[in-house]
C-alpha cells in the first residue's frame, strides 16, 4: 500500500525543531553532567520526588476509577449525562492551577480555625483534613490536581471497548462483577497505563503544589531547578534537569511499549 | 480481523461464567454500577468543593488568603473595569486557541501516520512528542528564550511555540488512550476502495475520533490558558497572559483575583459550550 | 507552485529582517523594570517615572519582574533585550558584573557625596536599603515581645511555630547573631556554627517562605508566631497590621541596584534616568510611599516624620542593623545554595 512516506517526517521535524533543539542546546551549553548531580540535588530529594509522584499517580488513578466507571455506565444510557459528568470533572481544570492551590490553602487555613495559631487542629476537622504545610497536605493536593486528567484518560479507555462485546457477554450470562473483572479491566489496561504514565511524568516535574502547600519543606525537583535558576546557577539547574530526564527515560520506554506493542496485541493492527 | 484478539479474550472469559452468582449482600450494594456511582459521587463532591469554594472566596475574600469578610463585589469590579485584565484574557485565549489547534494537528498526524510505520519509527515518534514531559519546564522556557529568541524575536511567537510543545504530550496520551474507537475495518475498506489520503483522513478517520479529539482540544486549551513558566521566561513586555498577571499580582498581596478570574473563565466556558451546543443542534436540524 | 513558495520565503525573510532592525537612537520610551506589582510598582510610577517624563519628555514604560536572575541572564545572552533599566538585588548586581551582563553607566548622580559609601558603582546606582526584620504576632506571647534573634531561637520563652526565608542568605547571619556573635564580627561567616544553630530551630520552622507577601499572610492568619519578613511589605499593609509588630534589632539590610542590561538600545537615556531617580527628593518621595531606606542621606531628612520609624536608614534604626556583605556572598552563594538544599532535605 503506497502511502506518502515523507509525511510522518514533517510533524516530527516540527516537534524536534520547536522542542528538542533548543533544550538540547541549552543543556549542552551549560554542561550539566549527572556526575555533579548528587552535589546539587541530594539523593534524598531525588527519591522523595519520585515517591511523591508515584503516590500521587496511584491515588489519583484509584480515585478517578469509580468516576470513570460511572461515566461509562451513564454513557450506555445517555451520552449527554456523560458529557455533563465530564464537564463537571473538568471544571477544576478550567479554573486554573493557581486558583486551585489557593483554594486549598484557604480551606485548610479555615479548617484550622482559631487554634490555627498553635499549629494544632481540633475536633472532627483534624480527622478529615490534613494540616496545612504538612506532607499529607502536599500529597492530597497533588492527587487532587491530577484526578480530572486520570478520569478523562480512563473514560476514553472504557469507551473504546466495542458495545458488541459487552452485549455478547451479557447475553452469555455474565454477571456484572464478572463483566467488570474479566472484560472491562483487562481491556482498559492500556489506557490506564497511559493515564498513569502521563500523570507520573507531570508529577515528577511539578513544583507549584510543593511550593504553595508544602511551605518549602517538601521540595521536589522542579522547585530545586527553580531555586538554582533564580540564583543564576545554570550549571546546577541543567545538571538537575539532565538527571531528571535520565531517570524518566526507562519509564518512557514503558510508555512506548504500551502505545506501540500493546496496541498491536490488543487489536492486531 | 482487527478485533479477533479481543473477541477471543471475551470468549475465554465468558466461558468460565457458568458459576451461579450468589448475592449475599443487599441487592443494591452487590451491583458494581451502583457502587461505582456512589463512590463516584463522593469523589465528585470532594473534587468540586475546593473549586466551589472559589466562588465563595471571590465575593468574600480579603487581601489575606483564608480570612473571610462580608459579601462584596469589589474584586469583580476591580478586575472587570481594568483594561489590562481584558487584554490579558483576550491574549491568553488567542494563544491558547492557536497553540491547541497547532498541537492537535501535529499530534493527529503523528498518530495517524505512525500506524503505517514499523515499531522503531513509532517509538522514536513517541519519544519526540512526549519529550516536553521529561524535561523541567523551566529549562525549556530558558532554552526557548535563549536559543529560539535569536531566530524568532517576537514574544507571542515564542509563547505560541512553547505552549504548542507543552500541550503535545498531553494530547498525545489522551488521544492514544481513545484511539481504539476507530474501526480498522472501515479504514481498510476505504483504502481498498481507492480512497485518497486526505479523503480517508477527513471522512473516515476523524469522524470516528470526535470524542478523543474534542477532549484533547479542550485539554490543550486549558493547559495553555493556565501555563505560567514559559510565560514568565518569554514575556518581557507588559502584554501578559492571565496566569502571568495573576502571578505578578501575588507580589501585591494575596487577593482573590485568582478566584475572580476562575469564576469569570468558568462563565466564559459555559457560554462557549452553550453556543457550541446550539450550533450543533442547528446543524443536526 | 514552486515559484510562489520561493516568493513567499523571500518576502518573509525580508519582513523578518525589517522587524529585527534596531529602531533609531532617539528613544521615545524607556522600559524600566521593578519588582512585583501593586504598591511597590505604583510607588515607582508616582515618585520616579511620572516626574521623569515631566522633566525630560521621555515616556517610561513600567514592567514588573519576579527577581529571577536566570531569566535576566537568558535575556541578555539571547541578544534581544527590550528592558532598559532593571532593579536587581545586591547579590544579582555582583553576579551580573562577574558574568558581564550589565552596561557601564554613562552618567553619575550629581550629588555623589550625599550617598552612603559603596552605593554608587560603575555598573549601577543603589536605590534603597531594604531590611529583613523579625516580625511577630503581638498576642502570641503573654506580655513579653521578642526583641532580638536570640529570642527567635528561644523556644521556651517564646513557643510557637516560626517561618524563615527559604535561602541561606540572611538566615546564616541571624543564626550567628542568635548564637552570640557580635555584629561587627559576623564576616567571614562561620558556616559550620551557623548550620549547627539553624539545626536547633529547624523542627520549629513551619514554613520556609519564598514570596514577600507570605510572612504577612502567615502572621495575620496565625499560622506562625514569629517570622522574618521584608520591612517594605510590612510597611505596605501597616494600616491593617494592628496585631503584628516588628523590631529593627539585628535586621539584615541589603541594597537594591538600578542597572542597565547589556544590549539595551538606550544606554545614555537609561543612565540619565538612573541619575534622576537617585536624587534626594525623588528618593524621599519614594520612601514615603514604600518605606524602604533611601541611600541618599539628604533624602532621609526630607522624609515625613511619621514614616521615619519604618525606615532603616534613620539615626535610630541604622545602628541596630547590619548590612549583608555582598562580596562574601558573591564568593560563596553557589555552594551555600547547594548546601542549603541538602540541609533542608535531611
Amino acid at each position: 500500500m503506497q502511502w506518502h512516506r515523507g509525511m510522518p517526517l514533517a510533524p516530527l521535524l516540527a516537534v524536534v525543531a520547536v522542542f528538542w533543539l533548543p533544550v538540547a542546546a541549552w543543556l549542552i551549553k551549560y554542561g550539566g553532567w549527572p556526575s555533579s548531580l548528587m552535589h546539587y540535588a541530594p539523593a534524598r530529594v531525588f527519591v522523595n520526588n519520585f515517591v511523591f509522584a508515584s503516590l500521587a499517580t496511584c491515588a489519583s488513578m484509584v480515585i478517578a476509577f469509580p468516576l470513570a466507571l460511572s461515566g461509562w455506565h451513564l454513557s450506555r444510557r445517555s451520552r449527554t449525562a456523560t458529557a455533563v459528568l465530564t464537564g463537571l470533572v473538568a471544571w477544576p481544570l478550567v479554573v486554573g492551577l493557581l486558583a486551585r492551590n489557593y483554594s486549598w490553602i484557604a480551606l485548610l487555613q479555615l479548617a484550622e480555625g482559631p487554634a490555627g495559631y498553635a499549629g494544632v487542629q481540633t475536633g472532627l476537622i483534624a480527622l478529615v483534613m490534613p494540616g496545612l504545610y504538612t506532607k499529607t497536605a502536599v500529597l492530597v493536593v497533588l492527587t487532587y490536581v491530577f484526578v480530572p486528567i486520570a478520569y478523562i484518560c480512563l473514560l476514553q479507555g472504557l469507551m473504546w471497548i466495542p458495545a458488541v462485546q459487552i452485549e455478547s457477554a451479557t447475553l452469555l450470562g455474565a454477571g456484572k462483577w464478572q463483566l467488570l473483572r474479566r472484560i472491562l479491566l483487562p481491556l482498559s489496561t492500556r489506557s490506564a497505563g497511559l493515564a498513569a504514565l502521563l500523570i507520573f511524568f507531570s508529577a515528577a516535574g511539578y513544583f507549584v503544589t510543593p511550593a504553595m502547600i508544602g511551605g518549602g519543606k517538601y521540595d521536589m525537583l522542579g522547585n530545586i531547578v527553580l531555586s538554582y535558576v533564580g540564583l543564576g546557577d545554570f550549571r546546577a539547574a541543567s545538571a538537575v534537569s539532565v538527571g531528571l530526564l535520565i531517570a524518566l527515560v526507562p519509564l518512557y520506554f514503558v510508555a512506548a511499549w504500551l502505545i506501540v506493542l500493546l496496541r498491536r496485541r490488543l487489536i492486531g493492527g | 480481523m482487527a478485533h479477533r484478539a479481543t473477541e477471543a479474550q471475551a470468549d475465554r472469559g465468558i466461558g468460565r461464567l457458568r458459576r451461579v452468582q450468589v448475592a449475599r449482600l443487599p441487592a443494591l450494594l452487590s451491583d458494581p454500577w451502583v457502587l461505582s456511582v456512589l463512590m463516584g459521587a463522593v469523589v465528585l463532591v470532594a473534587l468540586l468543593t475546593p473549586t466551589a469554594y472559589l466562588v465563595v472566596w471571590s465575593v468574600t475574600g480579603t487581601d489575606i488568603v483564608g480570612i473571610l469578610d462580608g459579601g462584596t463585589l469589589h474584586w469583580y469590579a476591580t478586575v472587570l473595569s481594568s483594561i489590562d485584565w481584558w487584554n490579558a484574557v483576550l491574549y491568553s485565549l488567542l494563544i491558547a486557541g492557536c497553540a491547541s489547534a497547532l498541537s492537535l494537528i501535529i499530534v493527529t498526524s503523528v498518530i495517524y501516520q505512525s500506524r503505517q510505520q514499523g515499531p522503531l519509527v513509532q517509538t522514536l515518534g513517541t519519544l519526540a512528542v512526549v519529550g516536553p514531559l521529561l524535561v523541567p519546564l523551566l529549562a525549556y522556557g530558558l532554552a526557548l528564550r535563549l536559543t529560539a529568541g535569536r531566530v524568532v524575536p517576537w514574544e507571542w511567537a515564542l509563547l505560541l511555540l512553547g505552549h504548542t510543545a507543552i500541550i503535545m504530550p498531553v494530547q498525545y496520551f489522551v488521544m492514544e488512550a481513545g484511539s481504539e474507537l476507530v474501526h480498522q475495518h472501515a479504514l481498510e475498506n476505504a483504502r481498498m476502495l481507492g480512497g485518497r489520503f486526505w479523503e480517508i483522513v477527513f471522512r473516515v478517520w476523524l469522524p470516528q475520533m470526535t470524542w478523543p479529539l474534542s477532549c484533547a482540544a479542550a485539554i490543550g486549551l486549558l493547559i495553555s490558558f493556565d501555563e505560567i513558566v514559559i510565560a514568565t521566561c518569554v514575556i518581557d513586555s507588559s502584554t501578559v497572559t492571565v496566569p502571568k498577571k495573576l502571578f505578578d499580582n501575588i507580589y501585591a498581596g494575596s487577593n482573590p483575583a485568582p478566584a475572580v478570574i476562575a469564576v469569570l473563565v468558568t462563565a466564559l466556558s459555559l457560554g462557549i459550550l452553550s453556543v457550541l451546543l446550539l450550533i450543533r443542534r442547528r446543524v443536526h436540524d | 507552485m514552486r515559484r510562489i513558495v520561493m516568493m513567499l520565503c523571500v518576502s518573509s525573510v525580508v519582513a523578518i529582517a525589517g522587524c529585527a532592525a534596531k529602531p533609531p537612537s532617539q528613544p521615545e520610551s524607556l522600559t524600566v523594570v521593578s519588582y512585583g506589582g501593586g504598591a511597590y510598582q505604583e510607588s515607582h510610577i508616582e515618585a520616579l517615572f511620572q516626574p521623569y517624563t515631566q522633566a525630560t519628555g521621555t515616556k517610561v514604560n513600567s514592567v514588573v519582574w519576579d527577581a529571577n536572575y536566570g531569566r535576566l541572564k537568558a535575556m541578555v545572552e539571547s541578544g534581544d533585550v527590550p528592558w532598559d533599566v532593571v532593579e536587581v538585588t545586591s547579590a544579582q548586581y555582583q553576579r551580573g558584573i562577574d558574568e558581564g551582563i550589565y552596561e557601564r553607566l554613562l552618567e553619575r548622580p550629581a550629588d555623589a557625596s550625599d550617598f552612603r559609601p559603596g552605593t554608587i558603582g560603575e555598573y549601577g546606582v543603589a536605590n534603597v536599603y531594604w531590611g529583613t526584620v523579625l516580625a511577630f504576632r503581638k498576642d502570641a506571647f503573654r506580655g513579653v515581645t521578642p526583641e532580638t534573634w536570640r529570642d527567635f531561637w528561644d523556644v521556651t520563652r517564646f513557643p510557637g511555630p516560626r517561618a524563615l526565608y527559604d535561602d541561606p542568605r540572611g538566615n546564616l547571619e541571624f543564626a550567628l547573631l542568635a548564637d552570640g556573635v557580635p555584629k561587627t564580627e559576623l564576616y567571614p561567616l562561620d558556616v559550620e556554627r551557623a548550620f549547627r544553630k539553624l539545626e536547633e530551630i529547624k523542627p520549629h520552622v513551619r514554613v520556609w517562605w519564598s514570596d514577600g507577601t507570605q510572612p504577612v499572610q502567615l502572621l495575620k492568619t496565625g499560622a506562625v508566631a514569629m517570622s522574618s519578613a521584608w520591612n517594605g511589605r510590612l510597611f505596605a499593609v501597616r494600616s491593617e497590621l494592628e496585631d503584628v509588630g516588628y523590631v529593627w534589632d539585628g535586621a539584615a539590610l541589603e541594597l537594591d541596584w538600578w542597572v542597565i542590561p547589556k544590549g539595551s538600545g538606550h544606554v545614555e537615556a537609561s543612565s540619565r534616568f538612573i541619575a534622576f531617580a537617585s536624587s534626594a527628593d525623588r528618593l524621599a518621595r519614594q520612601a514615603e510611599l514604600i518605606g524602604y531606606g533611601p541611600v541618599n542621606r539628604r533624602a532621609v531628612r526630607l522624609i515625613d516624620s511619621h514614616v521615619l520609624v519604618h525606615i532603616p536608614t534613620t539615626q535610630t534604626n541604622w545602628p541596630r542593623t547590619f548590612v549583608v556583605d555582598a562580596s562574601w556572598w558573591r564568593d560563596h552563594e553557589d555552594e551555600m545554595k547547594a548546601r542549603w538544599i541538602a540541609w533542608k532535605a535531611q
